[in-house]
C-alpha cells in the first residue's frame, strides 16, 4: 500500500507540475529542470551516504532526496509565478537554474544526467554499494562537465542573432522569410 | 526503471508533437524569463516608446495586444523582427516579444510560440522592467 500511495503521489506531483508548465508553453524547462533537480537529489543522497540507501518498501529515502532537489530546481519558476518575480543569475543557486539551460544539447544531456542519477540510486538500493556510487559519481561529474561547457548568455542583441539558427542579416531575405512565415496560421488571442 | 521509462516516454512525446513552426524546442533563450540583455534598443523611436515607461514589443502577424499593465506595441515589421532577434534563418519570424526599460534599453527578447496564453508572463517581465 505504501508503495502504491509513493506512485501515486509521485505521478499527480509531476503531472502537476508538466501541467503548469504545459500551460505556459514551457516543456523544455520542466524536463530540463525536472531532470536535474531529481538527479542531483538522489545522486547527492547516494554519495553522502557511501551508497547505502533504503533496500525495503518504497524506497522513502530516495523520493524524497528526488522531491527535494526537484523544488529546488523549481523555485525560481515558482518566485516567478507566485511573486512575479523574474529569473536572476544568482538563482543557479537553485542547482544551476540559469546555467542549465545554456549547456551542450540541454535536453539530452540532463536526461543523460536523469538516468545515470536514477541507475545509480537504483544499484545502491539493491545493494551493490560500488555501483551506486560510480554511476552517481559519473551523473555529477556529467552534468559538472556540461556546465563548464556551457555557451555564454548573450549581452547584446547582435551576440542573440549570433547564435545558430537566429536571425537572417539580409534585410531582403529577412523580409522574404517573414512574408511566408506570415502566411502560416497566426497565433490568436483571447480575452 | 519505471521512472526512466516513463519520462522517456513523456519526453518524446513531447518532442514528437513539437510544432515545426516553432522551430526547435530547445531554445536556451526562449521564455528564459530573466533579463539578460542591456543595450541600446534599436529603432526605438518608431515603437511608441515614452521615456520613464518601460514598453513590451510583440512581433507577431494579426494578433491583438496582450493584456498587459503597461505600455504594449505589436508589429509584424520585418525590420523590427530582424533588429530584435526574432527572425529566424529557418523563416521563424515570432511571435515573440522583447522589453524595452523606461531609459530606451532592450532588456529581454524570446520567441514565444504560445503568446495567446502567456499575458501574466509578458507583464512579469513587463513589471520587472520597471
Amino acid at each position: 500500500v505504501r508503495r502504491a500511495l509513493t506512485v501515486a503521489a509521485v505521478v499527480g506531483f509531476e503531472s502537476y507540475l508538466y501541467w503548469q508548465y504545459a500551460a505556459h508553453g514551457a516543456q523544455f524547462h520542466y524536463f530540463i529542470h525536472g531532470f536535474t533537480g531529481v538527479a542531483a537529489g538522489v545522486a547527492v543522497l547516494v554519495l553522502v551516504r557511501g551508497g547505502r540507501v533504503s533496500t525495503r518498501g518504497p524506497a522513502l529515502d530516495v523520493v524524497l532526496a528526488a522531491a527535494a532537489g526537484r523544488l529546488l530546481s523549481a523555485m525560481p519558476d515558482v518566485l516567478f509565478l507566485a511573486a512575479d518575480l523574474p529569473h536572476e543569475r544568482w538563482m543557479d543557486v537553485f542547482v544551476a537554474h540559469i546555467s542549465v539551460h545554456f549547456v551542450p544539447a540541454p535536453v539530452a544531456a540532463t536526461f543523460t544526467v536523469f538516468v545515470l542519477a536514477v541507475a545509480g540510486a537504483t544499484a545502491a538500493a539493491l545493494g551493490r554499494r560500488l555501483a551506486g556510487l560510480v554511476t552517481a559519481g559519473a551523473a555529477v561529474v556529467l552534468l559538472v562537465v556540461g556546465l563548464a561547457a556551457r555557451a555564454p548568455i548573450p549581452r547584446t542583441l547582435e551576440e542573440v542573432r549570433e547564435r545558430p539558427g537566429i536571425a537572417l542579416r539580409c534585410p531582403l531575405l529577412a523580409s522574404t522569410a517573414f512574408l511566408q512565415a506570415s502566411a502560416a496560421p497566426p497565433p490568436t488571442f483571447e480575452g | 526503471v519505471l521512472t526512466v521509462a516513463v519520462s522517456a516516454v513523456v519526453l518524446t512525446a513531447w518532442l514528437a508533437g513539437a510544432d515545426p513552426r516553432s522551430g526547435p524546442p530547445f531554445d536556451p533563450l526562449q521564455q528564459l524569463g530573466m533579463f539578460y540583455l542591456d543595450e541600446p534598443a534599436p529603432l526605438l523611436d518608431g515603437l511608441g516608446h515614452t521615456r520613464g515607461e518601460p514598453l513590451l514589443l510583440v512581433v507577431c502577424t494579426g494578433c491583438e495586444a496582450p493584456g498587459v499593465g503597461g505600455r504594449v506595441t505589436v508589429t509584424d515589421d520585418p525590420e523590427v523582427a530582424l533588429a530584435y532577434g526574432r527572425l529566424t534563418d529557418d523563416v521563424r519570424a515570432g511571435p515573440g516579444y522583447a522589453v524595452i526599460d523606461g531609459d530606451g534599453r532592450v532588456r529581454y527578447r524570446t520567441f514565444d510560440p504560445n503568446l495567446a496564453a502567456n499575458d501574466r508572463e509578458m507583464d512579469v517581465m513587463l513589471q520587472g522592467a520597471r
